[in-house]
């Protein structure tokens, strides 16, 4: 089976998530028991939540890949205390946490090999879904050993996902390519990942 | 409370959280949520969490699942109601 890949990124310099932290209820809506008490005990307890979030994001993502009718039911999705792993039930994702002081980007994955991914700031009132497309472009390109013009990043049309059009994919000169990638933004920061 | 006043509570619960404030301009029970107002999935749960204490109901992470639009939450509502 194809590897299946989700990301997410975090903007930590949104004011507007700076205490949910602090928020019993959103903290309960978002993690199990086991996680909450590893929240409570954490240095940094706002990267902490906002890294258990990417975490579940990115995996939900992947989730949904293989399940039509997966929903997010954030508690359901469970990190590790390494934070290299994230079940769903049976399913057990690995993931790749990459936090600093300003974003957490997270990518969960099928398979145990690294996948390609990148984070980029966005530059003032370019539209994130088009940076996200061109920094996606020019990481596969030069995978790939082909030029950005090469990669063509397309989304189907799928009738009810949450804007009508399912995951990304990938086509070289016209031709999809066994890749399966991933693109996110929050804030200032787009960010992708792709299968190896 | 009937229709059209669900729909205003829930237009201005989502107010602080739409980064699109021009879709509210338009709003109607076809908006999306996400993609129109442009309210992200971290934001969502706010929203969630505003509609429970607003209307004192309880909503599953099922229910919460299937709203898409702001008329799926009006209707939500409803149904709880």
């Amino acid at each position: 089976m194809r590897a299946l890949v989700g990301n997410d990124v975090v903007d930590l310099g949104d004011p507007e998530i700076a205490e949910h932290h602090t928020r019993e209820r959103f903290v309960a809506r978002i993690c199990s028991d086991e996680e909450r008490a590893r929240l409570a005990a954490a240095a940094c307890a706002k990267r902490y939540l906002w890294t258990l979030f990417a975490a579940k994001e990115a995996a939900y993502k992947v989730a949904r890949k293989l399940h039509d009718d997966a929903i997010f039911a954030h508690r359901r999705f469970v990190v590790a205390e390494d934070l290299r792993t994230v079940r769903w039930g049976d399913l057990e994702l690995a993931l790749r946490v990459e936090a600093d002081d300003v974003r957490v980007h997270a990518v969960a994955t099928t398979e145990a090999a690294p996948a390609l991914s990148a984070v980029a700031s966005i530059w003032r009132n370019e539209p994130p879904s088009a940076a996200g497309r061109t920094l996606l472009r020019d990481a596969l390109s030069r995978a790939l050993g082909c030029t950005p013009d090469d990669v063509e990043v397309a989304r189907p049309v799928l009738p009810g996902s949450w804007d009508g059009f399912g995951p990304p994919r990938v086509l070289l000169r016209g031709t999809p390519i066994d890749r399966d990638v991933s693109l996110s933004h929050d804030g200032r920061f787009v960010a992708f990942a792709a299968s190896s | 409370m009937d229709q059209k006043e669900v729909f205003d509570k829930v237009v201005a619960i989502l107010k602080p959280f739409a980064k699109n404030p021009d879709a509210l301009a338009t709003v109607a029970m076809e908006t999306s949520i996400l993609k129109d107002l442009k309210v992200n999935s971290a934001r969502l749960v706010d929203v969630v969490l505003e509609i429970e204490d607003n209307f004192g109901i309880e909503v599953k992470d099922e229910d919460a699942d299937k709203v898409k639009t702001v008329g799926d939450a009006v209707n939500l509502i409803l149904a709880k109601g």
